[in-house]
């Protein structure tokens, strides 16, 4: 991975990474998932990008470089992980949390540890954009923009359910109460 | 169209749709019961708030089923209270179990169906009746189907079913009651929602996120019964320069779930909300929300035809009245119901009609396409009230006070100076009302001179780059004899055409000429300007300068372009800005420089003066003339004097001008030869100097101070041998100046 502004992430690293796209491509069997495919409509977001590039995953271990874009001037960018199938970060470097204005690419990174005994694992990072909300606690607003990040096959199993068949055909019933 | 009507035409009972098993059967049996689903329920400002109420599961398939063989005895549905009543033929005893499936086919044969993403239906059982006499009807009671979850977030099939149910309704409400082909609403579907043609995939966290649900089936049903151009892709709130045609689309199905939630009557049906499912509750479920009423809380982003929300809200206010179920007996604009459309209809048959009439037809479908459906080729009216909603919103379609100056001959006068003209729009219809308004050019008229540097750009409204961006404008210029002179798509700002340091090459009325550059941007807001760029030097006042004056010669520069001014030179000599007695010149205006004395210029005749601003050079040349006759001048500002005088006297070149001192101011006089005003009749009178003009039309020295005098008034004047009277007499006087010698 490139860091072209390396003498301004020496000076910065407080204020997080910046780094040029020309990152590697998500190899075969990563798939980052949203946004969609450009023929879908896509349900609407809130006013932050986020684009992930993930890394192979190599005994269980992979690397997530991520940039998060405003769409509209921030009070406050924040960026969390989540490891909906397990797994654990073992480091994350996110990009300040202060203020941005509209538009100005933010970089982060992080580390992951994720099960090696499933067929597929995912994490999912989370941006989180504060704006201006006469609505919200302290006239301030949270709102969050979620990209995942997968490998392998990720079985997406529902619980709560009991397979059955009627007539030849399966359906998944769910549970129920009875009056 | 409402709910509550649309009950009244439906029976109570459910369907009997029914088939029998046995030709032979002897004993029949109804079976009865309900089915309800467990929902989360939520609010704009609590998030999900912890409530779980149980709702009938509506219009929903219902199968008795053989236990024992897994065979279907018969087929029912659910009706808007969630019961049912089938009818089964059957005799002797069977184990009896009732199941209700996520789909429906109430709406023209096709199915609307919440399946997995492998197409697997979900389903929900009732209690197991073993051996149950199928002599006797059987009520199994109320089954109610609990959350389910994947990856940790919660989510029931028949919530999402029930959307599609209550969108249909609605749909048919309007006019539509059959889908054109089955539509699937798919969960759990990753981390990221989206519709494709028919089919509706929900993300994991999303299958409780009702307006997400009814977002995404609205897209679906626009890709059924309408028109969508959209490139699709990841999208936001809060973005004002999207592409016009996701705008149209994004919006459409964000104003969609709105309305069917009004349909529904849902208390403040007017929001989009994106939670959070994991099972928790309060504010922090919260991860997206917006308000269609105000654009909350992207209003400061949100206007024009570019974006998401303005498109949703305008599409809202056309729908919205005083009966909109939000706790308030009034409506905000115009259109609150007071009035119905023409033909008796209401806002939403209104907006369908025009979104599966004129709007599907469309090519490089936007909201001005819906727009124009109001109104062609059937005219539903109320456009004043429809063009105030549109206008909230900053979609302009609306004829500027110019038109109609399309063409040449109608060209508008535009003052050319570097102010912005007011807001225009590019949209024109000759038609009444006037609608559709694309393909229209804006003719402006500017004399220009040749020779003349100008600028001509166009901007967006208020030279906004957040909001309003939804022009895309070619900027055309032509010359006085018709002919194209320049043109430009993309120099200026954004989108916009611009064409600088342009020079005239001929003398007239030339014509500018702005439209759009087509496509998905037919219309839109401008703003335009013409000006003279770069600097120049028009003119002098006075027109010409003498070498010497009495007092102060002031000069007054008359042009353009001298906010810039760097620089000023007065035959080579470089002048000081400020106020005097600091500088030598100021810049009152553009088109002024002040040069407050002229003096002690180096040569008579043609002197340059130079001008530099920031961007550009201008020179002109200003006569000197030799003054005619003798002037005496002190360049010292204190006439008292401590260290003596400078004294400078000008005079015709070649003239011998004899410059005296006197302590009196008693005449002196010699009939026919010279009249001085000091010097007591030459008793008092001392000549100090007698300078020769030269070629600079003066002369200049000091005088020390006297000594033996002390605070004294000393009067000086001069008297001429003028050159070109041979040096005879009479010999003209000067002024006369006074100081006080000190020492």
């Amino acid at each position: 991975m490139k860091h072209p502004f390396t003498l301004i992430c020496a000076l910065s690293l407080s204020a997080g990474l910046f780094f040029s796209r020309e990152l590697p491509a998500a190899s075969a069997g990563i798939s980052v998932l949203a946004p969609q495919p450009a023929s879908q409509n896509c349900k609407p977001e809130a006013p932050i990008r986020l684009e992930l590039f993930p890394s192979d995953l190599i005994g269980g271990r992979s690397r997530v470089d991520y940039v998060v874009t405003p769409v509209m001037d921030a009070l406050a960018i924040e960026v969390t992980v989540e490891f909906p199938g397990g797994g654990n970060p073992r480091w994350h470097t996110p990009p300040a949390r202060g203020a941005a204005e509209r538009g100005r690419e933010l970089g982060g990174a992080l580390s992951v540890d994720l099960p090696t005994n499933l067929s597929g694992v995912e994490v999912i990072v989370r941006a989180h954009i504060s704006i201006p909300d006469a609505e919200a606690p302290d006239g301030i607003g949270v709102y969050t923009t979620s990209r995942s990040a997968s490998w392998g096959d990720l079985v997406r199993s529902v619980n709560g359910v009991t397979e059955t068949v009627i007539d030849g055909e399966l359906t998944l019933d769910t549970a129920a109460t009875r009056l | 169209m409402k709910l509550n009507q649309l009950r009244l035409t439906r029976p109570l009972a459910a369907l009997a749709l029914f088939t029998a098993l046995s030709s032979t059967a002897s004993a029949n049996f109804t079976v009865t019961g309900t089915f309800n689903y467990r929902d989360r329920a939520f609010s704009y400002n609590a998030g999900f708030n912890g409530n779980e109420p149980a709702l009938p599961i509506r219009s929903a398939e219902v199968q008795v089923i053989n236990n024992s063989n897994g065979s279907v005895l018969s087929t029912g549905f659910t009706d808007a209270n969630g019961d049912f009543s089938i009818f089964v033929v059957g005799s002797g005893t069977r184990d009896i179990i009732v199941r209700c499936r996520s789909q429906s086919v109430f709406f023209g044969g096709s199915r609307l169906r919440c399946v997995t993403t492998s197409n697997v239906l979900y389903s929900v059982s009732s209690a197991l009746f073993a051996g149950w006499n199928q002599n006797t009807d059987l009520n199994v009671g109320t089954t109610i189907s609990e959350i389910i979850t994947s990856g940790g977030q919660e989510a029931n099939p028949f919530n999402m079913l029930d959307m599609g149910v209550y969108s249909m309704e609605y749909i048919t409400s309007v006019g539509n009651p059959n889908l054109f082909g089955q539509v699937d609403i798919e969960w759990p579907g990753g981390s990221g929602s989206f519709a494709s043609g028919f089919r509706a995939n929900i993300a994991t966290d999303d299958g409780y996120d009702d307006t997400v649900i009814l977002h995404e089936l609205g897209h679906v049903f626009m890709n059924m019964y309408s028109d969508a151009d959209s490139p699709g892709g990841s999208h936001s709130f809060g973005d004002s320069d999207q592409n016009p045609l996701l705008s149209y689309s994004e919006g459409h199905a964000t104003f969609f779930a709105a309305a069917v939630r009004q349909f529904m009557g849902i208390f403040i049906p007017a929001i989009y909300m994106d939670n959070n499912s994991n099972g928790s509750t309060g504010t922090g479920t919260i991860g997206l929300r917006m308000r269609l009423e105000s654009a909350q809380p992207y209003q400061s982003s949100t206007g024009g035809e570019a974006t998401e929300v303005g498109v949703a809200c305008v599409l809202w206010d056309v729908v919205d009245t005083t009966a909109t179920n939000d706790g308030n007996s009034t409506d905000d604009d115009a259109l609150d119901g007071s009035q119905l459309f023409n033909g008796g209809i209401d806002g939403d048959q209104m907006v369908w009609n025009a979104f599966t009439g004129p709007a599907a037809g469309a090519s490089q479908v936007t909201i001005n396409d819906l727009w124009s459906g109001f109104f062609n080729p059937t005219n539903y009216g109320l456009y004043p009230e429809l063009l105030g909603v549109f206008d909230n919103f900053e979609i302009r379609n609306t004829l500027d006070p110019e038109e109609p100056n399309n063409s040449f001959a109608t060209a508008s006068i535009l003052t050319s100076g570097t102010a912005w003209s007011s807001i225009k729009s590019l949209y024109y219809s000759a038609s009444n009302p006037p609608a559709p308004g694309d393909h229209d050019n804006d003719y402006y008229k500017v004399n220009l001179t040749n020779g003349d540097q100008f600028d001509a750009e166009v901007r967006y409204p208020n030279g906004n780059s957040n909001a309003h961006t939804y022009a895309d404008t070619h900027l055309y210029i032509y010359r006085p004899n018709g002919t194209l002179f320049n043109d430009d798509t993309d120099s200026g700002q954004g989108r916009n055409g611009a064409l600088l340091m342009q020079v005239a090459d001929q003398t007239g009325e030339w014509r500018i000429r702005v439209t759009t550059e087509g496509g998905h941007r037919e219309t839109g807001s401008y703003q335009l300007r013409v000006f003279r760029s770069g600097a120049s030097i028009d003119s002098f006042d006075p027109p010409s300068l003498d070498a010497v004056t009495i007092g102060a010669q002031p000069l007054t520069i008359n042009g353009f372009g001298f906010s810039s001014l760097t620089r000023l030179e007065v035959n080579g000599v470089l002048q000081t800005l400020g106020s005097f007695p600091f500088g030598s010149y100021t810049v009152p205006s553009d088109s002024q420089i002040l040069i407050h004395d002229v003096q002690q210029l180096s040569a008579l005749g043609l002197i340059d003066i130079d001008v530099t601003t920031s961007t550009a050079t201008a020179s002109a040349q200003i006569q000197v003339n030799a003054v005619p006759l003798p002037v005496l001048r002190t360049t010292t500002a204190n006439t008292t004097q401590t260290v003596g005088i400078d004294l400078e006297v000008g005079s015709a070149v070649g003239d011998s001008v004899w410059v005296s001192v006197s302590l009196t101011l008693l005449p002196t006089v010699y009939p026919g030869i010279l009249t001085l005003g000091i010097g007591d009749n030459g008793t008092d009178l001392f000549t100090v100097w007698k300078p020769s003009i030269g070629l600079k039309g003066w002369r200049k020295r000091h005088y020390g101070p006297l000594s033996g005098l002390s605070g004294i008034t000393g009067y000086w004047q001069a008297f001429a041998l003028q050159a070109s009277n041979g040096f005879n007499p009479p010999y003209p006087e000067s002024n006369i100046i006074t100081t006080v010698i000190s020492f």
